[in-house]
């Protein structure tokens, strides 16, 4: 895949539009592991791109371009693809082919939580799962997806979930591939992340104390 | 383990009394992430409600187990939510042998009835974790009381947290247990909320703890070590 076409992820949890007490202005928060970052609008707002757009899910593709050409009124191209390459060298966007090499890196290096509660199933259609913010905004997961997302964020990172995901498929006898499992969610996620069902964080390691 | 194993018996119709439904501690937390209902197949009833607790998954059989449940999420009007407010919500609600839904809950750590300022809190905060939902706006950018941010989503509808509990709405997610936030708060400044030391922290941090979950933009799940 050429490195135009990757998806854009997201990485941390939204921290909302703040007062910086250094200067009175107001900046965009973002808790990334132990780290909070905070940032311009302009800056603020690529980063909020990245998660997709709801109206838009399965039919944009959220890479580079997408989300630069998204950037506030107030900013130039040149001005917001700097602004992007600082938020993949923070560590706050990742660049990923779903397909490539580097998804494997992504999942060791990140884990996926939860940011709304299940909303069960129902008997009109009981092989499907609802998740979501209700009554504003749910969507329906099929079985593996929503059991890497409900049991997912108890793994250190979403590899770890993939192949626990996979473990207890077999357990029950039946066989799933963690690697295709791992590409699917990463070609779907962007229907958690923009409808805030899920955030992306840094793996949780046994050495945390200072930033990851 | 599962609450069904736990509720062969039919309950009886009479509603819980005031005497009988007493859990022992003051404030009332309920712990897990709501999973919500699961049907087995098309036109069947109700299997049971899932509730999670780390890896381990707990179904409670009957709407009535669920709605003692979730009773446990509400926020009063006047905060803190403790038994005595939680037990005339049952009560108020009808449940039949609420009491005893109850004690299966606290038998099985899906709810608890913990002091303050006590031994159990401690306990309590050493062994469970606190996961937020929703998102943050902030605030700025929309009208927000002073000294509060906005949680929820982003066209609404929205918590307005006081500063601990946005730093706790924040910051759960990185910490193992609710100890460590308590660690961390008796490290802030005072006029930021901070305490001597971690002991002197836990009642505000349970407090915060127990408002983000009234309010439905966080949970609470077994801390690392135990889930």
């Amino acid at each position: 895949m050429d490195a135009a076409e990757r998806i854009v992820v997201p990485v941390g949890q939204y921290g909302g539009a703040v007062v910086r007490e250094t200067t009175g202005t107001t900046g965009y928060a973002i808790r990334r592991g132990h780290m909070v970052f905070v940032m311009s609008r302009q800056q603020g707002t690529l980063w909020m791109e990245a998660h997709g757009r709801t109206a838009e899910l399965g039919r944009t593709a959220w890479t580079r371009s997408t989300i630069v050409d998204r950037r506030t009124d107030d900013a130039t191209r040149a001005d917001a693809e700097v602004w992007f390459g600082d938020l993949v060298a923070l560590g706050l966007l990742a660049e990923i082919d779903p397909d490539g090499p580097d998804a494997m890196s992504f999942a060791r290096t990140y884990r996926l939580l939860p940011a709304a509660g299940g909303k069960g199933n129902t008997p009109a259609d009981p092989f499907r799962f609802r998740a979501g913010h209700l009554p504003y905004r749910t969507v329906n997961l099929s079985w593996n997806e929503v059991r890497l997302w409900r049991e997912g964020y108890q793994e250190p990172t979403l590899w770890d979930a993939c192949v626990a995901r996979a473990a207890a498929e077999e357990r029950v006898g039946y066989r799933l591939d963690p690697h295709k499992l791992l590409t699917e969610t990463l070609k779907s996620l962007h229907y958690m992340l923009a409808l805030r069902l899920s955030y992306v964080d840094r793996a949780r390691r046994d050495d945390e104390g200072s930033d990851q | 383990m599962t609450l069904s194993a736990l509720t062969m018996a039919p309950p009886p119709p009479a509603p819980p009394t005031k005497t009988a439904l007493h859990l022992g501690g003051d404030l009332i937390f309920p712990v897990g992430f709501d999973l919500g209902p699961f049907y087995p197949a098309p036109g069947e009833p109700l299997a049971y409600y899932e509730i999670c607790v780390g890896h381990t998954s707990y179904t409670l059989p009957s709407e009535a187990d669920y709605k003692v449940w979730t009773a446990a999420h509400e926020a009063p009007e006047q905060a803190p939510l403790t038994w005595p407010t939680y037990r005339d919500r049952l009560i108020e609600a009808g449940i039949a042998d609420a009491g005893a839904l109850a004690r299966r809950l606290v038998d099985n750590g899906l709810l608890w009835s913990i002091s303050a300022n006590g031994d159990d809190a401690v306990s309590f905060v050493r062994t469970h974790r606190l996961l937020p939902l929703a998102t943050a706006i902030g605030e700025a950018e929309i009208e927000v009381p002073v000294g509060t941010y906005a949680l929820g989503l982003p066209r609404g509808p929205y918590y307005f947290a006081s500063e601990i509990e946005y730093w706790l709405w924040l910051w759960g997610a990185s910490w193992d247990s609710l100890w460590v936030a308590c660690e961390m708060l008796a490290g802030r400044p005072v006029e930021k909320g901070g305490g001597i030391d971690p002991l002197s922290c836990v009642g505000t941090v349970l407090l915060a703890a127990q408002a983000l979950i009234g309010n439905s933009v966080a949970f609470l799940d077994a801390a690392w070590d135990r889930r």
